[in-house]
């Protein structure tokens, strides 16, 4: 028996179903190790012996990359590389501020990161989504009449103390910057580009809200933000897709935002450790191709992701659940989720439309910015102080 | 700044290195090998201490110590005489301090300051990265055993290096680098450099960079297996040795203020692979081929493309090294959090 091949990621792609279907699938072990996203990241840099593929977000690539933590990936050794260069992300008009996937896709000569098409890649795109935050009937009460859905909601005194934020400051810290440009209380240039006046403008706004008792609770986990947003009394959160169908699965009635404002986007994908070689290598090779041939991309369009390969989901997805996850259409029928538990009633629609409507209104993307290493010793004073 | 952490090398750090005692010790032990304190000659802690204006405590211990090596021995009456004479010569105030303080003044206050500031500067500049720290002068001057006089002018002229600040409350402050910082020194560099560059050049005979040349060429063949210390030497030497002969000294303190792109890559190297200075060493022997040819402004260019393609990389590096824990701090410094004490 072949040893397993060592998976690092988060609980956002590795879930039950796809860990049940690689072992239907593969023809040989595959070790899935659940990690939250900061610690994942974390391995990733610094322990690139201790995983053969690395499963997480695109702007965390950049740093694995400089670190000589991963390997470049073989563009001819990926079966559907075509269909993924054509993604509606990757092929469409470069959007949005932040860490867009195409400009840190391709392997340049001089090893640098670029938008240059290449042989080599840093990173194989897999999922997406267009992430906000997610609301409760309490805060909908509360709503002015037709009052727009705005990042600005996160710093709103009418549900003081009631917020929660992910602990990841690379996705927090461009949701906050959007929140405090709609709130009226700064300008931003580029909220995927912060100057350092403009993050100690920002933190000086925030610290203010976190010692009188706004910001009292952060998640860093799809699971861990289910259990905040089922027990704490929060009202609005910003929260992960799989998240806000596993509450709704729970009977909570929440809403999921489509700020005026626009998304944050992220993408999420696949990369070789530095330390992979021979059998081993040819195993996550093929592990690769098998994200990208359908059946992956369907359980994790249960959860609301986008596969970079849609075109491979016509086998696996019936039509009615093409049509609301992807098309924005009502469900002709009662859709389950990845378990099998019914997660969307017949009838509804997903907000915000369909993927190309969703993915065209991304504003910022994920990122480590430039002044990520200052930002993130203001975070952590932040969520200290 | 990158210059004086890179400089502060074996030889400063070396335990007690850094002590007064240790460097009257020195000071005492290199004149009398050099004869200057002739055999029989009476030291005492009262005149040598009233000599080189410190106090008399690390003239004792530095007396202690010379007994222990046998150069001294205890003298009838007080102190020590130079070797094992049972005639004690009497050494006149003047003498004493032509002796004491012949070529260089070595062990005034300054010679204090001198001894510490490279550890000082690469304790802090190790933790610049990491976050804001406030450095307190008691504490400072307690660890190295010096005067809180001392440690002040250590501040002053760290702060005149630009690697540390006075706050409003007239607090010593290590500023956190930014990416702005990388961007801005690296900017003063590309203006810098290549002038300083050319005058070094025209100081050097075409022959005076081949030992550096060979060196770097080496590297590059053994490249990586050369490792990350060879890369630290390198650098040091085609960016802070190179420079250090500069007479225009005004020059020489603005390069030395905004080479902290120097540390961020020797920071980096501590704990990640050197794949991507191989590209730079290569751009360093061209620099030094150039010169070795007399082309001058070829080597410049070489030198200002350099500069401009490793901004990128620094600022790639940086985000990196937020990943990392801050080092051990030294119990002088403290971290600052925003709206506390800073």
């Amino acid at each position: 028996m072949a040893e397993a091949l060592r998976v690092i990621g988060t609980s956002a792609t590795l879930t039950e179903a796809l860990r049940r279907q690689a072992h239907a699938d593969l023809d040989f072990p595959v070790a899935f190790e659940v990690l939250d996203g900061l610690s994942c990241q974390s391995r990733g840099v610094l322990s690139p012996e201790s995983y053969d593929v690395y499963d997480q977000w695109f702007h965390s690539v950049d740093l694995l990359w400089t670190a000589g933590s991963i390997q470049p990936i073989d563009t001819a050794r990926i079966a559907h590389w075509d269909a993924v260069r054509s993604s509606d992300v990757l092929a469409g008009p470069a959007r949005g501020f932040g860490t867009r996937p195409a400009d840190v896709l391709f392997v340049q000569p001089d090893r640098s990161l670029a938008a240059t098409p290449a042989p080599a890649i840093s990173m194989l795109p897999t999922s997406y989504n267009m992430d906000s935050f997610a609301y409760a009937p309490d805060l909908a009460l509360r709503r002015h009449p037709a009052e727009p859905e705005s990042w600005a909601w996160l710093l709103d005194g009418r549900w003081h103390g009631r917020c929660a934020l992910s602990l990841d400051p690379a996705a927090s810290a461009v949701e906050l910057a959007l929140a405090v440009q709609a709130a009226g209380l700064m300008t931003i240039g580029d909220p995927g580009d912060l100057t350092v006046e403009e993050i100690d403008e920002m933190f000086g706004h925030l610290m203010a809200r976190k010692r009188s008792g706004h910001f009292t609770r952060f998640w860093n986990s799809a699971e861990d933000s289910i259990r905040l947003l089922s027990t704490s009394g929060c009202v609005l959160s910003s929260l992960w897709s799989p998240a806000y169908y596993g509450l709704r699965s729970l009977g909570l009635e929440l809403t999921y935002a489509a700020p005026t404002e626009g998304y944050r986007g992220w993408h999420s994908g696949m990369c070789l450790s530095a330390a992979l070689h021979g059998d081993r290598l040819d195993r996550a090779y093929r592990y690769l191709n098998w994200w990208l041939d359908g059946v992956p991309g369907a359980i994790m369009a249960r959860q609301g992701y986008y596969i970079s390969v849609p075109s491979r989901l016509g086998g696996t997805l019936t039509d009615p659940e093409w049509d609301y996850w992807y098309g924005g259409l009502p469900a002709a029928a009662d859709l389950p989720g990845q378990s099998g538990a019914i997660i969307v009633q017949k009838g509804e629609r997903r907000a915000g439309g369909g993927y190309r409507q969703r993915l065209s209104k991304v504003t910022v993307w994920s990122t480590i910015m430039p002044e990520h290493n200052y930002l993130v010793r203001r975070w952590h004073e932040f969520l200290q102080g | 700044m990158a210059s004086d952490g890179a400089g502060g090398t074996g030889r400063d750090r070396d335990a007690g290195g850094a002590f007064l005692y240790a460097s009257v010790r020195d000071l005492l032990a290199a004149r009398i090998r050099q004869d200057q304190l002739p055999p029989g000659a009476l030291l005492k802690e009262a005149p040598i201490s009233s000599q080189l204006g410190i106090s008399r405590a690390p003239v004792r211990r530095a007396l202690a110590l010379l007994a222990q090596d046998g150069l001294v021995t205890p003298a009838a009456g007080q102190g020590y005489v130079v070797g094992r004479s049972d005639l004690p010569l009497r050494l006149s105030p003047r003498r004493l301090h032509e002796i004491l303080t012949a070529d260089t003044g070595d062990l005034d206050r300054t010679a204090s300051w001198e001894r510490i500031f490279s550890q000082v500067a690469d304790a802090v500049t190790s933790c610049m990265p990491f976050g804001s720290f406030r450095i307190q002068e008691a504490e400072l001057g307690d660890h190295y055993n010096v005067s809180r006089t001392v440690a002040r002018e250590v501040l002053w002229r760290l702060m005149d290096r630009r690697l540390v600040e006075k706050n409003r409350k007239s607090h010593w402050i290590v500023g956190q680098l930014t990416a702005r910082d990388l961007r801005d020194t690296l900017q003063m560099r590309r203006l810098l450099e290549p002038e300083a560059l050319a005058m070094v050049a025209a100081d050097r005979s075409l022959g005076g960079f081949d030992g550096l040349l060979r060196d770097i060429e080496v590297a590059i063949d053994s490249f990586p297996a050369c490792g990350g210390a060879a890369v630290d030497r390198l650098e040091e030497a085609m960016f802070v040795d190179m420079f250090g002969g500069l007479r225009n000294s005004r020059l020489l303190g603005s390069i030395r203020r905004n080479q902290l792109s120097l540390l961020v890559a020797r920071l980096f190297r501590r704990r990640f692979p050197i794949i991507d200075d191989g590209a730079a060493l290569r751009e360093y022997a061209r620099i030094l081929r150039h010169l070795g040819q007399g082309q001058i402004r070829q080597a410049q260019a070489v030198l200002h493309d350099h500069l401009s393609r490793i901004e990128a990389l620094a600022l790639a590096r940086l985000r990196v090294l937020s990943l990392l824990e801050a080092p051990d701090m030294t119990p002088y410094m403290t971290p600052v959090y925003r709206g506390q004490d800073g």
